[in-house]
């Protein structure tokens, strides 16, 4: 039975530090969840309203990308990122250049684009 | 290929050391200025370093001794006096004259183990001799202070020092409340970084903890804090993360070569060697082979890219702020002939594409002017060089005669940052040299001598630079005695250079001391009184074409006046038409040109006077002026040219451009041709003449006087 192909979109809002990481967590995993039934999910992940993201809300989207891929879908970035953001990131040497949109982001964070699948 | 390392490190010892000499007169008159005191350490230290590099062994053991006296004095522990200043300037002496001599090894010759007794003397009871020296790490207080400290900057270049990080998080630390993220910001305010995160430890996200940490960094740091401004950074979270710092060699060779990927991957321990080389094999680039061969991961590499990419730019960044390229000069003056060439090349272009008429190649020929304009500028300004570095020698010449001789003289200096072309500047060390001693041995008086006569004890000589026009003027003034015009004039006539009865000119008088072997002193001292010195000046000024001067004041003291061309071979002039002739004026002096209208005819001598900006100016009819036949046009211009404040106009019939002027020497058949300081090639082949602008202008207000 061919898969079917299911979009996803999770809209983050506000700031996302060591204290929400067990909600972003839970929300990443009920988005990519639903892949239980066969079907890939490519999930995308909309950051236009967030103000802050933690190390451990990184981490998160790493993990997060690895799971969508053993399941054969993907997790991608979208939305604009707020300036603030970008330069947070970049002050913080996470990435080393202005990332304007989420795939600008995904291509500026390390080796983001080539996380392989992990179950 | 070693000698030809020698030669960098003779060259920068050189420099050093001629650094280390005015650090150590500045020392003298402010002996408690610590920063003064860390840099002659720094300077000795480095020598000592990199003698010891090059195989300079002798000159480095030497340098070690003074060293420890050097030490003493910056941790306080003995008073920077005459005799540290005496020795080290001395020490300073031998040391050139080792690297001069190559003397790479051996046993130290009696006036070396001398200086070192001296040294031992000098220290005892205030240092013991550390065999190393440069271990003694400056205290952490030091640091605070801001005073630079040595141990940062061991033999490198600008202190700069390039780490490499590799920090490993435990697991729990967000726990503690520890913000990883915030510790690399501060990181990266210390100085220039590039961090790469590895995230390859984060699992997916069913076997994740949300709240542990499974990122670790590598990062490249380069700064001129040291090692134990980064582990600051850390000490409050050792314990809680895994870190390493190790020190990275100079990111640049000779060569400016940049590490290989390769290499770094192997320095990293990413990679083993069997496994890089066989990836290098294969034709494609390093980076893609050793991914799909899975030989490296993904983020090692990235890291390893980082590293490289910030090594370069740390290179690239060192290289704009702090160091230069040296270049032999005969291949700067061929540079500047060939752009000389390649203006009067341009001229003609510019010239046959207006005679062509045609848009196209007209448009390339300014596009081209435009280009060997900015060529010419700049090549120009490689060769120019402030002349402050020739001064700052004087200083060590007038000390020590000053000394020999018993006086008290100092020596001032103006205008340091007047720029001169390279040769001319290394033309002018003998004739300058020759002048001070001069003026220190004949020009100023014993100290009772001087306090007789009312005035103060210790002399002055002033050495000063200035731009005047296409010149630069250099003045070597002292307030000493002044010349003896009645005692050169009786020495001229004692030699018959000057008949019995003939009388001459101050001007002229004075300039008899620049005869060959002409000596008014009585004694013949070590100094000077050979009468050689002032002929070799003049003989330099010339050959430089320049004019030597003198003014002098009796009892007042003596001034001379050097006037150096810029000998900018190539000038930006106006081409201005006399008749069929030609003429270029610089175009640095030309402040407007005007219309000249006929009512302010000029008087019969040609000159006359006009208004011009509410003042009155003389001008000179050129037209006049060189005798330029033809019929003289109804309307004619005036060129206003100035010079220092005052302005001449010329008279010329039209007034063609601007134009690019290689400066041509005229033969010697016309060295005494007043008016006229050389000529150029125009575009079609025939030849300007360049007008002397200071000399005219001279003429004519001396003119204007007698008018008024």
């Amino acid at each position: 039975m061919a898969t079917a192909k299911k979009n996803a979109r999770v809209k983050l809002h506000g700031s996302y530090g060591i204290e929400r990481a067990e909600e972003l967590a839970q929300q990443l995993k009920s988005a990519l969840a639903e892949n239980d039934d066969g079907s890939r999910v490519l999930l995308e992940l909309d950051l236009a309203g967030v103000t802050e993201l933690d190390l451990s809300a990184i981490q998160l989207l790493y993990a997060a990308k690895k799971s969508a891929l053993a399941g054969g879908g993907d997790l991608l970035l979208v939305g604009m990122l707020k300036p603030a953001l970008s330069a947070r990131l970049r002050s913080s040497t996470l990435i080393s250049t202005h990332a304007a949109d989420g795939p600008a982001l995904a291509e500026a964070l390390p080796s983001f684009l080539n996380t392989e699948a992990t179950r | 290929m070693i000698d030809k390392f020698k030669d960098a490190f003779r060259e920068e010892a050189y420099e050093l050391l001629s650094q280390l000499e005015d650090i150590l007169l500045e020392l003298e008159a402010s002996p408690k200025d610590l920063e003064l005191i860390n840099a002659a350490f720094r300077a000795i230290h480095t020598i000592k370093g990199s003698a010891g590099m090059f195989g300079f062994e002798k000159p480095g053991r030497f340098a070690h001794d003074l060293e420890n006296l050097l030490d003493a004095c910056r941790a306080g522990k003995r008073e920077v006096d005459k005799t540290v200043i005496d020795l080290t300037l001395r020490a300073r002496d031998k040391i050139r004259a080792m690297i001069e001599q190559d003397e790479s090894e051996g046993s130290f010759d009696e006036e070396a183990q001398l200086l070192i007794h001296e040294f031992r003397a000098a220290c005892t009871g205030y240092c013991e001799d550390k065999a190393q020296p440069q271990a003694t790490a400056p205290s952490a207080a030091a640091q605070r202070d801001g005073q630079a400290s040595p141990s940062a900057a061991p033999a490198g270049a600008g202190g700069i020092r390039s780490y490499r990080i590799r920090l490993v998080p435990a697991r729990d630390i967000f726990l503690s409340g520890t913000r990883p993220l915030k510790l690399l910001e501060e990181l990266a305010a210390l100085s220039v970084m590039s961090a790469v995160a590895n995230f390859s430890a984060v699992p997916s996200l069913d076997t994740l903890d949300p709240e542990a940490c499974y990122t670790s960094w590598d990062a490249i740091l380069s700064t001129d804090k040291g090692i134990d401004a980064i582990r600051d950074v850390f000490i409050f979270v050792e314990d809680q993360c895994e870190l390493s710092i190790d020190e990275l060699g100079e990111a640049d060779d000779e060569e400016g070569h940049t590490k290989k990927l390769g290499e770094i991957l192997l320095e990293r321990g990413a990679i083993q060697k069997p496994a890089l080389d066989d990836a290098l094999k294969s034709q494609r680039k390093l980076g893609e082979v050793l991914i799909d061969t899975h030989a490296v991961s993904s983020s090692e590499l990235q890291a390893a890219l980082a590293e490289q990419d910030h090594l370069k730019r740390v290179q690239e960044k060192h290289v704009d702020t702090g160091s230069s390229v040296r270049v032999a000069s005969e291949k700067l003056d061929q540079l500047v002939d060939l752009v000389g060439e390649m203006v009067t090349l341009q001229a003609r272009l510019s010239r046959t594409s207006g005679e062509l008429a045609d848009t196209g190649l007209s448009s390339i020929a300014e596009q081209l002017e435009r280009l060997v304009s900015q060529l010419r500028d700049n090549a120009m300004s490689i060769r120019m060089l402030p002349i402050g570095s020739t001064f700052s020698k004087f200083r060590r010449v007038v000390r020590d005669l000053s000394r020999d001789l018993g006086k008290q003289v100092d020596l001032l200096t103006e205008g340091e940052d007047t720029e001169l072309d390279k040769t001319v500047i290394e033309r002018l060390n003998d004739p300058l040299v020759h002048i001070i001693r001069n003026s220190l041995d004949h020009g100023i008086e014993q100290p009772h001598e001087r306090k007789a006569k009312g005035k103060p004890e210790g002399g002055t000589i002033c050495l000063s630079a200035s731009h005047s026009g296409a010149t630069v003027e250099i003045r070597v003034s002292d307030d000493g005695n002044g010349l003896n015009l009645e005692a050169i004039r009786n020495k001229a006539r004692e030699r018959g250079i000057m008949g019995p009865n003939e009388e001459l000119s101050e001007q002229d008088t004075m300039q008899l001391i620049f005869r060959p072997s002409f000596s008014t002193a009585q004694n013949v001292s070590a100094v000077s009184g050979r009468g050689v010195g002032m002929d070799v000046v003049k003989r330099e000024i010339d050959a430089l074409g320049g004019g030597v001067y003198l003014e002098s004041k009796p009892g007042q003291g003596t001034t001379v006046v050097l006037s150096i061309p810029l000998t900018l071979a190539i000038i930006e002039g106006l081409l201005v038409r006399i008749g069929g002739e030609r003429f270029v004026i610089p175009l640095s002096c030309v402040e407007a040109c005007v219309e000249l209208e006929e009512q302010e005819g000029l008087s019969e001598d040609g000159s006359a006077l006009i208004h011009y900006r509410g003042d009155l100016i003389p001008i000179v009819d050129l037209r006049r002026s060189f005798a330029v036949p033809g019929e003289q046009p109804a309307l004619r211009q005036v060129v206003v040219a100035n010079d220092q404040g005052t302005r001449t106009g010329y008279v010329v019939d039209a007034v063609i451009g601007d134009y690019q002027t290689v400066i041509k020497p005229l033969g010697r058949l016309f060295k005494e041709a007043e008016g006229i300081s050389g000529a150029t090639i125009l575009g079609d082949g025939t030849v300007a003449l360049i007008i002397d602008h200071k000399r005219v202008s001279e003429a004519a207000r001396r003119q204007k006087g007698r008018v008024h």
